[in-house]
């Protein structure tokens, strides 16, 4: 996946480097879906 | 479902779910940023980064946490985004980067994983402010949020699945990672968050 350099002021605090591996987007990811449960009433917090 | 956190006024007071603050009144969040600074925030934003974190810990059986909140003034690299409301930087520990942007992503969150060689690894989105008309990028001042000088922009990119950069970055289409069907049955919905914490009190005042 290609991204764009950012313009200065819209880099998001690149020193910010977290531990993790570097993951590449594949298209298999088109596939999955997530479900909406922001509002849902039946998951309770 | 623990709700280990929630929203509470500037001073540590907690809210009163019966008669809670406007949605742009600056609170904070009872949990702190992952070096353990502050995280303020419109009563809206803060409210929807506790649903999001309660969801978290139901999807994932882990709490996000927060690298940059709103309101982080003074951070030259993140002038722009973070010097105002509803932007936030963040992360899921141990969980696949696309996952946890579908997961954000589904759920309000109008979000990009944000990846080296441009950036560190990290989640970088904002609370989805309700829709007003046609144009997208209006819609934080439409509804009296206000946000960093970049960030309508980043919103209107969002909904036309761009990538929220400069340049081509703005390219409608050019993100073809997953993004909701329809954006805007996502948008976090305060009024029902703040009526189920109020029916809680009701029912405790009951007993």
């Amino acid at each position: 996946m290609s991204v764009t350099p950012p313009e200065p002021g819209l880099i998001d605090d690149p020193e910010l480097g977290l531990p993790g591996p570097t993951a590449t987007w594949h298209p298999g990811e088109a596939g999955l879906d997530e479900p909406t449960l922001i509002n849902d009433d039946r998951v309770e917090d | 479902m623990s709700n280990p956190h929630e929203a509470v006024h500037l001073d540590g007071t907690e809210i009163n779910w019966l008669h809670p603050p406007k949605v742009t009144r600056l609170v904070r969040w009872s949990k702190k940023t992952w070096t353990g600074k502050r995280v303020s925030g419109s009563f809206r934003h803060i409210c929807h980064l506790n649903r999001l974190n309660n969801l978290s810990l139901r999807r994932f059986g882990r709490e996000l946490e927060i690298i940059q909140p709103a309101w982080n003034i003074g951070v030259k690299a993140s002038a722009g985004t973070h010097d105002m409301d509803s932007v936030v930087d963040l992360y899921v520990p141990g969980i696949d980067w696309w996952e946890q942007q579908r997961f954000f992503r589904a759920n309000g969150l109008g979000c990009w994983y944000r990846h080296p060689p441009s950036f560190g690894n990290h989640i970088h989105g904002f609370t989805l402010p309700p829709v007003e008309g046609v144009v997208r990028s209006d819609d934080f001042a439409m509804a009296g949020f206000r946000v960093g000088v970049f960030v309508p922009q980043q919103l209107a990119d969002y909904y036309a699945h761009a990538y929220g950069l400069a340049g081509s970055g703005h390219t409608p289409g050019a993100d073809p990672s997953w993004f909701p069907r329809r954006i805007e049955d996502t948008i976090f919905d305060l009024d029902q968050y703040v009526a189920r914490r109020a029916a809680k009190v009701l029912a405790a005042r009951k007993h």
